[in-house]
């Protein structure tokens, strides 16, 4: 049993972690195997830096952090109400990937693999999340939406469908 | 364009091996995306692996024009094990893009979110367009794709990166106080969006963030690689954030200076699902009553319809009130051109 005193926080935390953790933390992991496999350090160290900063993201949406941040926010704060040790600890596992080689990039790998696993798992599902990099991916998110949606409304909480989502008709300014 | 011409030549070729070691083929690729969408008007193979900087674990995209109006939902198509992401655009959506990009420079006088968002989206897509495969086209759409491979493209895409950089750098310089660790990371990303905008003016303009590296070295950049290496490694603590952020205006100042520009501004909006109310001498000031901070005073009214609320210089300091406002994330910020 979990309990929580605040439940419009557990549900945003629940279903919006998720879809972030969807959209910006699940590829990134293909994405850092990819430039290792190919030794390209500086890219793996990149992706590193913006998986890191999104899962404590996640992280801080159970405790105060923003539910729908904006795109391109300057002042979305991805530490919010975060403890400054849980903060050390995602930073400096993505800044040692400035130093990666072919020594100790295997090893540092599986670290951020299972801090990423972590920071899933934390989020209360059953199961792993579904790849949403796959053939089925837009149904995994709907599924997502499905899931939430009608608990979401009751909260007047954001909906989950993603702004990227949305018909886009006019031109640009 | 030199430099984008050459990583074309050397994309195709990657993207050819990349095809042949699945047993596919740019015909193959076509037919994948003609599976799943019917009559399409212009079929462009895109990625990071077509503008000369992937790896093996990249994705192919593949942008496609039809006719009907669309949603941005992601379409997947597969060939044999790989994965192929299909993103539609409508016809009448993109028709005015090279004109309405070309002709008008960032920013404008008025920049609310979803004006910052289609810009960059249109921005995005016109240089994967323009430099990516075209696996087919109809009625035209190959001179529509061709206007994308001109020279304005490359300054329109360093502009936008240049503004960012500029955005994110008085966003940082607004949070220092408050906020010194969060600050420090911005300075980060806005020295990444300068970079960005050096590397689209060396002909690397390709949109992928994560392969700042690759596009620095593909052009030669060693001054810049070097630069961006010294700040990689971002502080942990509040405490490390100070002595980082002098690093980073360091690095913004040899590869920008100022911003030499008085014609810009900084301006204020309130963010979706940002409420206020007055209790005694106090504002209480929420965003979907989920998180919210309390102010003594008044803040700025929260216009029924979208509008900016606070506009000044870029090196002016907003009121106390509205500080507080942006560091508790509750507006965005916007650069834009002032009108004479």
């Amino acid at each position: 049993m979990t309990s929580f005193t605040d439940v419009r926080r557990r549900v945003a935390y629940r279903a919006h972690g998720a879809l972030r953790f969807l959209d910006d933390v699940q590829g990134g992991i293909a994405d850092i195997e990819g430039a290792i496999a190919e030794r390209q350090y500086d890219v793996a160290a990149f992706a590193a830096h913006y998986l890191a900063v999104a899962c404590l993201s996640i992280r801080s949406l159970e405790r105060a952090g923003e539910i729908a941040p904006c795109a391109g926010s300057v002042s979305f704060d991805v530490f919010e109400g975060l403890a400054s040790e849980e903060i050390t600890a995602g930073l400096a596992l993505a800044n040692e990937a400035c130093s990666l080689d072919e020594q100790t990039a295997a090893t540092w790998l599986n670290s951020f693999r299972l801090y990423v696993a972590e920071t899933e798992r934390l989020l209360g599902y059953d199961a792993p999340l579904l790849v949403l990099r796959s053939l089925n991916g837009p149904f995994v998110v709907i599924g997502m939406i499905r899931r939430w949606s009608a608990l979401l409304d009751e909260l007047n909480l954001p909906g989950l469908l993603p702004s990227s989502w949305v018909t886009s008709k006019q031109p640009p300014a | 364009m030199a430099q984008a011409r050459m990583n074309e030549t050397e994309g195709i070729r990657r993207l050819d091996a990349f095809l042949a070691s699945r047993g596919a083929s740019r015909a193959t690729l076509l037919s994948s995306v003609t599976d799943v969408v019917d009559r399409p008007l212009l079929v462009v193979a895109t990625g990071s692996i077509l503008h000369g900087v992937g790896n093996e674990r990249s994705d192919v995209d593949v942008n496609v024009i039809v006719e009907r109006a669309v949603t941005r939902m992601p379409m997947v198509a597969s060939i044999r094990d790989t994965l192929i992401d299909i993103l539609l655009f409508g016809a009448s959506e993109v028709a005015g893009w090279a004109t309405a990009i070309r002709d008008q420079p960032w920013p404008p006088p008025s920049v609310a979110v979803e004006e910052w968002s289609r810009r960059k989206v249109a921005l995005v897509n016109c240089t994967r367009f323009g430099y990516g495969f075209m696996l087919s086209a109809r009625e035209g759409w190959e001179s529509w794709r061709d206007e994308f491979r001109q020279p304005w493209v490359a300054m329109r895409v360093a502009e936008w990166w240049r503004i960012e950089s500029i955005r994110l750098q008085i966003g940082a310089r607004w949070l220092a106080k408050a906020k010194p660790l969060l600050s420090a990371h911005r300075l980060l990303e806005s020295v990444f969006a300068e970079l960005e905008s050096r590397a689209a003016l060396s002909g690397q303009f390709y949109f992928g963030s994560k392969w700042i590296f690759e596009k620095l070295r593909a052009v030669g950049d060693t001054r810049a690689l070097a630069a961006l290496r010294r700040v990689m490694r971002a502080p942990t603590t509040s405490q490390d954030a100070p002595d980082y952020a002098a690093q980073c205006e360091a690095v913004l100042e040899e590869f920008r200076g100022g911003w030499n520009d008085s014609s810009l501004a900084a301006q204020l909006w309130y963010l979706p699902g940002v409420s206020a109310h007055r209790v005694d001498t106090q504002t209480l000031v929420s965003r979907w009553y989920l998180r919210g901070i309390e102010l003594p005073g008044r803040v700025p009214e929260i216009p029924t319809q979208p509008k900016p609320f606070w506009e000044g210089p870029l090196d002016a300091q907003p009121p106390a009130e509205v500080l507080a406002l942006f560091t508790a994330d509750m507006t965005w910020l916007a650069i834009t051109r002032r009108t004479p």
